[in-house]
């Protein structure tokens, strides 16, 4: 299931300066292309996550303790 | 001395000699950091190397024994830290060069504390990845720690420098940190054992943080006694670690030889059989035929759950690292640089998704543990890479190294669930291991096995260079 529908450069490269100019982040457009990569990875894995429905009432973990 | 101190002697034989008065403590430590300076070019494993406190504590230790006082269990024994352990008086890198510009550690971080207390002599700071957000041992700016088997290769990360140090003999105890592997992948990629035990057992007290829910501390050494014994100095609650939990110390050394006929084991199938390299298959299949075990099970949701640990491993360190982001960017590594900015870009329902799924997760595994005491699976996909090496081949897929190379020990750490790391070596390759996984607070018994595997011939491997 994907999480995140297919993305254009353009599309990909606009939000990432949204999200950073939001964060007060300054990044240099030459780190961009990895970044990007990075967050696909990240975007991939969350696809994953979403193939496991939880129950409704499945309790979040914010702090683990065993 | 008489039958003096050779390097790769283990710490307990050392502590026994030392207490016994036949080793002087200050000889041991001499000796260590010949052999470290040495040694260092080749490896790059230490950082920083605190002779002058080194041998004052050895003379201190000396000093006790002469006095006929009771100079603790690790008396005289050489150990060092990862560098993101607070070493008063030293700045605590983490692997970076930002934190060039921190104030001086204060006081020793908890565990160095401890083992001082035991006796031990600290010799220095280990080199490590970036922020420990790093699976290969390299590190752009004091370069990679290289693997002492093979000096082309890859240690493992982020704990690179502790596993090339323990490894290649230049001290018997390392303590590393292990968020999702950072123990355990050097452990394996350098033949040595390493232990992480349940989330919230050891104090983080006074280590650099990565990802807090999912952040653990732990002993790397050459023998399973010694991890036993490093372990028992190591535990007790610690109000200065939020995560730290209030339980008795558990005794292990007087259980470690009761071998492996009552306990129920089970080999990891399904996720850990997918991508393992034909290495990483033999070592699973030696340890399983040594402990005589046939059963495999499969545990539902790994793939998600190691999805799950990146995920949070992402946000948080991210959020940890705003503010340095936001002043310093252009002095992070590039690969830990980008990786952390991307993790400013998650939505807030990827990472709540995640939370969610380690409450199920944990669920699921307390159902295997009802009917299994232990589990065991590789501990790295493949024996250690070459340095420089960007991205490997695994069951037909193409993935990076550097997020990819601990995708058998996130889904562990990512519950807190004790682990130890056996190695498995064979003439003429290099080592491997093998995971020994317990459920929570059960340290003993995955130390117990890890002991069994020691004594039937998995043991760490010396250098041949």
């Amino acid at each position: 299931m994907p999480v995140l529908k297919p993305m254009s450069d353009a599309m990909a490269e606009q939000y990432m300066q949204i999200v950073f100019e939001t964060m007060d982040l300054t990044v240099d457009a030459a780190w961009l292309p990895e970044i990007r990569n990075y967050f696909m990875i990240s975007a991939r894995l969350a696809g994953i996550l979403e193939t496991y429905p939880l129950a409704i009432t499945e309790d979040l973990a914010p702090v683990f303790r065993p | 001395m008489s039958s003096s101190f050779q390097v790769f002697t283990e710490a307990w034989e050392i502590a026994r000699k030392v207490r016994l008065g036949e080793w002087r403590a200050v000889d041991v430590v001499d000796k260590s950091l010949r052999h470290i300076h040495a040694q260092n070019t080749q490896l790059n494993a230490f950082t920083q190397i605190t002779e002058a406190r080194a041998r004052h504590e050895a003379e201190q230790i000396d000093r006790k024994i002469a006095r006929g006082e009771d100079p603790g269990a690790l008396a005289g024994v050489p150990f060092a830290v990862k560098n993101l352990f607070d070493v008063e008086g030293e700045v605590t890198l983490a692997g970076s060069r930002i934190n060039r510009r921190d104030d001086p550690a204060s006081m020793d971080a908890t565990l160095v504390q401890r083992m001082n207390s035991a006796g031990a002599v600290l010799l220095g700071a280990l080199n490590m990845g970036e922020y420990a957000y790093d699976f290969t041992g390299e590190n752009i700016h004091y370069g990679p720690s290289r693997n002492p088997h093979d000096g082309s290769r890859m240690t493992g990360g982020s704990s690179g420098g502790s596993g090339a140090a323990v490894a290649g003999g230049m001290v018997p105890i390392a303590l590393g940190s292990d968020t999702n592997g950072s123990i355990r992948v050097p452990s394996s990629l350098c033949g040595i054992f390493g232990f992480k035990p349940t989330y919230g057992r050891l104090s983080r007290a006074g280590t650099f943080p990565f990802c807090p829910s999912l952040d653990h501390v732990g002993p790397m050494a050459r023998s399973v006694t010694d991890l036993a014994r490093v372990y028992e100095v190591l535990q007790g609650y610690d109000h200065k670690d939020p995560a730290s939990v209030q339980r008795d110390r558990e005794p292990v050394i007087s259980g470690l030889d009761e071998g492996v006929a009552q306990l129920k084991i089970a080999i990891a199938g399904g996720y850990f059989r997918k991508q393992a390299s034909t290495e990483a298959e033999q070592a699973i299949q030696k340890v399983a035929d040594c402990l005589g075990v046939n059963e495999e099970v499969e545990i539902a949701g790994v793939a998600q759950a190691r999805a799950a640990a990146y995920l949070i491993t992402n946000a948080e360190s991210s959020n940890l690292h705003l503010e340095r982001l936001r002043r310093y960017a252009g002095d992070y590594d590039p690969d830990v640089r980008d990786r952390m900015l991307a993790g400013t870009l998650l939505p807030a329902s990827w990472v709540i998704q995640a939370q969610r799924f380690r409450s199920y997760y944990r669920a699921e595994l307390q159902k295997i543990f009802a009917k299994h005491d232990l589990l065991i699976a590789p501990a790295t996909p493949m024996t250690a890479p070459q340095i420089g090496q960007r991205s490997m081949e695994l069951g037909g897929e193409t993935m990076l190294v550097r997020p990819h190379l601990g995708l058998y020990t996130q889904p562990f750490s990512f519950i807190g669930l004790p682990v130890v790391v056996v190695p498995v070596s064979t003439v003429g390759t290099m080592p491997i291991g093998v995971q020994i996984i317990a459920a929570p607070w059960q340290e003993a018994k995955a130390l117990r096995v890890a002991r069994y595997l020691e004594l039937s011939g998995f043991t760490s491997p010396l250098p041949q260079n």
